[in-house]
C-alpha cells in the first residue's frame, strides 16, 4: 500500500483530505507542523508529500527543502497545496520540483489525478503545470 | 579649485520674492570694457530692477554662486581658464538644483557655442554682440520666470510623486488584507467542500440519490464562494497595475474553444441550443489567450446563467468590414437588461436587481468588470446590448496584428 504523508496545519482539512485518502486506498500520514513533518517523513517514509504551503514554524518551501534534504524523502514527489493566491508561490513550487499545485479548495479528481501523476511521473521530470 | 563652502539652500526660498523686487545678476566675463556695457545696460532707470554683480574669471564667478545667491549667470562662452559652458556644467554639478539659471553669451554666429549652451543646459544664449539693453534685460526676465516656473512645477511634482507613493503604498496594504481575507475564508471552505465532497461520494456512508443532488449545490455554492474571493484578488490586482498581459500573436480558435468547454456541462444541464458563428480561417490576433478565455467564459457563463432553460445562445466572432478588428459576441434569449442599466453592467458589483420574468439576478459579481479591464490591456473595448425580456448581447473588440510592428508591441 503506498503512503502519504499531509502536512497542513488547518485540523479539519487533515481529517477531510486524509478521510478522502484513505478512501482511495491510500496510508495516510499527518503532520501538523514544520518540525512534525520532518520526524513523520523519517519514520512514515511516504510515496507522495502533499504539502501546505503555510505552515506554522517555517513556511511549506523551507519544509520542502528540508524533506528534500533527508535520504528518506530526497526523491520523494512533491504536491503543494495552498488557499493562497499569490502569484509567487506557483513559481517557488515549480522551481522546487513539485509535480502539483493545487489551490483550495480542490476537488477529489484534481488531488487523484495530482498522486497518480506523482506516483509515475516522481519528482525530477514532473512539470508544475 | 577648492569648491567648498556651503550651498545656498536658503537662496531657493528666497528666489520667489527676490525676483519680484530686484533680480540679481552674475556676469562672468573676463572683458572689463564687457562688463562696464552690461553694467550700463542693466541700470537703466526705466528697465527692471536687476541688481548686476560681475566676476573676471570662472572660478570667482563659482565662489560668487556659492556664498551669493543670484536668479540669474550671465556667461561669457570664452573664459580665460574655461570655457563659459564648462564652467556652468561645473558649477550644476556643485549646486544641482540650486544652480541658477543661466545664458551663456556666444560669439556673433557660432552655432556650435549655441548647441553646446543647450546641451550644458543653459536656458538662453545671446550673441555677444548683438547685446542691447533691452534684449539683455528682456532675456534675463524671461529665463527668470521660467526658472521660477519650473522650481514651482518641481515642487508640486514632489508632492504628488509622495502622494503617489502613499496611495501606492495603501493599494499593496489593501491588496494584502484581501490576500489575507480570502485565505481565512478559502481554508475552512476547503475542508467544508471536501466533506461535502465526500458524503457525495458515498465515502461516509450510502445517499439517496436527493441527498446526493441537494449537496452537489452546495458543492456548487463553495465553488462560488471561492471564485468570489478570486474575482476579488484579480479585481485588486488589476487595481494595482501588477498585472501583465502575455500577449501573443496567434489565433482566437484555441480561446473559443476552451470557453466552450468551460460552460458545455451547464449548457446541456438547461437544454440551452449553443450555436457558434465563428468566421474561417480567423485573422490574427495579438491576445494573452489564459486572459482572453477568461473573458469569453465569463460572458458565455452570463449567458448560461440568464437564459431559461431550452433557450438559445449565439456564439459569433467575425472581423469588421476594413478587417481592423475581430468582433466576438455573446447573445442570448435571456431575461435581457432594462436600458438604464446597461451603462452600468460593467461596474463592479452590478447586479440585474430583477428580470424580466421577476427572476432575481445572480449578481454578475466582478466577472464583468474583470472582463473590462482585461479587454483594455488589448486595446479593445467591450459594451453591452439588450433588450428587457428578449435577451442581451455582450461583444468585445480586439485589434487585428496586421504587420510585423504589432509583433514589436507584445509588451504591455
Amino acid at each position: 500500500m503506498k503512503t502519504i504523508l499531509l502536512i497542513e496545519d488547518d485540523r479539519k482539512i487533515t481529517m477531510a483530505i486524509g478521510m478522502r485518502l484513505r478512501s482511495m486506498g491510500y496510508e495516510v500520514a499527518t503532520a501538523a507542523d514544520a518540525v512534525t513533518a520532518i520526524a513523520q517523513a523519517r519514520k512514515a517514509n511516504p510515496d507522495v508529500i502533499i504539502l501546505d504551503i503555510n505552515l506554522p514554524g517555517g513556511d511549506g518551501f523551507i519544509v520542502a527543502e528540508r524533506l528534500q534534504s533527508l535520504m528518506q524523502t530526497s526523491a520523494t514527489p512533491i504536491i503543494f497545496i495552498t488557499a493562497s493566491k499569490q502569484e509567487n508561490l506557483k513559481i517557488r513550487a515549480r522551481e522546487l520540483g513539485a509535480v502539483a499545485f493545487l489551490e483550495k479548495p480542490f476537488d477529489a479528481t484534481a488531488l487523484a489525478d495530482a498522486i497518480e501523476s506523482a506516483l509515475v511521473t516522481g519528482p525530477l521530470d514532473a512539470v508544475v503545470g | 579649485m577648492e569648491p567648498a563652502l556651503k550651498t545656498p539652500t536658503d537662496a531657493i526660498d528666497l528666489s520667489a520674492t527676490m525676483a519680484d523686487e530686484v533680480i540679481r545678476v552674475l556676469l562672468i566675463d573676463d572683458d572689463p570694457a564687457y562688463r562696464h556695457l552690461c553694467q550700463r545696460y542693466l541700470s537703466k532707470p526705466d528697465g527692471p530692477a536687476i541688481e548686476l554683480e560681475c566676476a573676471a574669471n570662472a572660478s570667482e564667478g563659482i565662489l560668487q554662486c556659492q556664498t551669493q545667491h543670484f536668479d540669474c549667470l550671465l556667461i561669457d562662452y570664452t573664459l580665460p581658464e574655461t570655457s563659459g559652458t564648462q564652467m556652468y556644467m561645473t558649477l550644476a554639478g556643485m549646486l544641482n538644483q540650486f544652480a541658477p539659471p543661466a545664458i551663456i553669451l556666444t560669439a556673433d554666429g557660432g552655432q556650435a557655442a549655441a548647441t553646446e549652451a543647450v546641451r550644458a543646459g543653459a536656458s538662453d544664449f545671446i550673441p555677444k554682440h548683438s547685446v542691447s539693453a533691452k534684449l539683455l534685460s528682456t532675456a534675463i526676465l524671461k529665463v527668470v520666470e521660467t526658472n521660477k516656473l519650473k522650481r514651482s512645477v518641481e515642487k508640486r511634482s514632489v508632492a504628488l510623486q509622495s502622494v503617489n507613493e502613499k496611495l501606492r503604498a495603501k493599494n499593496d496594504q489593501i491588496q494584502r488584507f484581501y490576500q489575507g481575507v480570502s485565505h481565512e475564508v478559502k481554508t475552512p471552505l476547503a475542508a467544508a467542500r471536501e466533506f461535502i465532497a465526500i458524503v457525495v461520494d458515498g465515502i461516509a456512508g450510502e445517499v439517496n440519490e436527493q441527498q446526493a443532488e441537494v449537496l452537489t449545490h452546495a458543492l456548487d455554492s463553495c465553488d462560488q464562494i471561492a471564485a468570489h474571493f478570486n474575482d476579488l484578488i484579480e479585481m485588486t490586482r488589476l487595481d494595482s497595475e501588477k498585472v501583465t498581459m502575455n500577449r501573443k500573436v496567434g489565433s482566437l480558435n484555441g480561446a473559443v474553444l476552451r470557453s466552450v468547454a468551460s460552460v458545455t456541462s451547464a449548457v446541456e444541464a438547461k437544454c440551452i441550443t449553443l450555436r457558434q458563428e465563428i468566421e474561417s480561417p480567423l485573422p490574427l490576433v495579438l491576445i494573452d489567450t489564459n486572459r482572453i478565455i477568461q473573458v469569453l467564459a465569463n460572458l458565455l457563463g452570463n449567458a448560461v446563467k440568464y437564459t431559461q432553460p431550452g433557450g438559445e445562445i449565439t456564439l459569433t466572432v467575425k472581423s469588421d468590414i476594413d478587417s481592423s478588428s475581430l468582433r466576438i459576441s455573446v447573445t442570448d434569449t435571456g431575461c435581457g437588461i432594462a436600458e438604464e442599466n446597461l451603462p452600468q453592467v460593467f461596474e463592479r458589483l452590478f447586479q440585474v436587481e430583477n428580470g424580466g420574468d421577476g427572476m432575481m439576478g445572480a449578481g454578475l459579481g466582478l466577472g464583468l468588470s474583470i472582463a473590462k479591464e482585461i479587454v483594455s490591456l488589448h486595446d479593445g473595448k467591450i459594451w453591452a446590448e439588450s433588450t428587457l425580456g428578449e435577451g442581451s448581447t455582450f461583444a468585445f473588440e480586439l485589434p487585428i496584428a496586421k504587420s510585423i510592428f504589432d509583433l514589436a508591441e507584445t509588451k504591455v
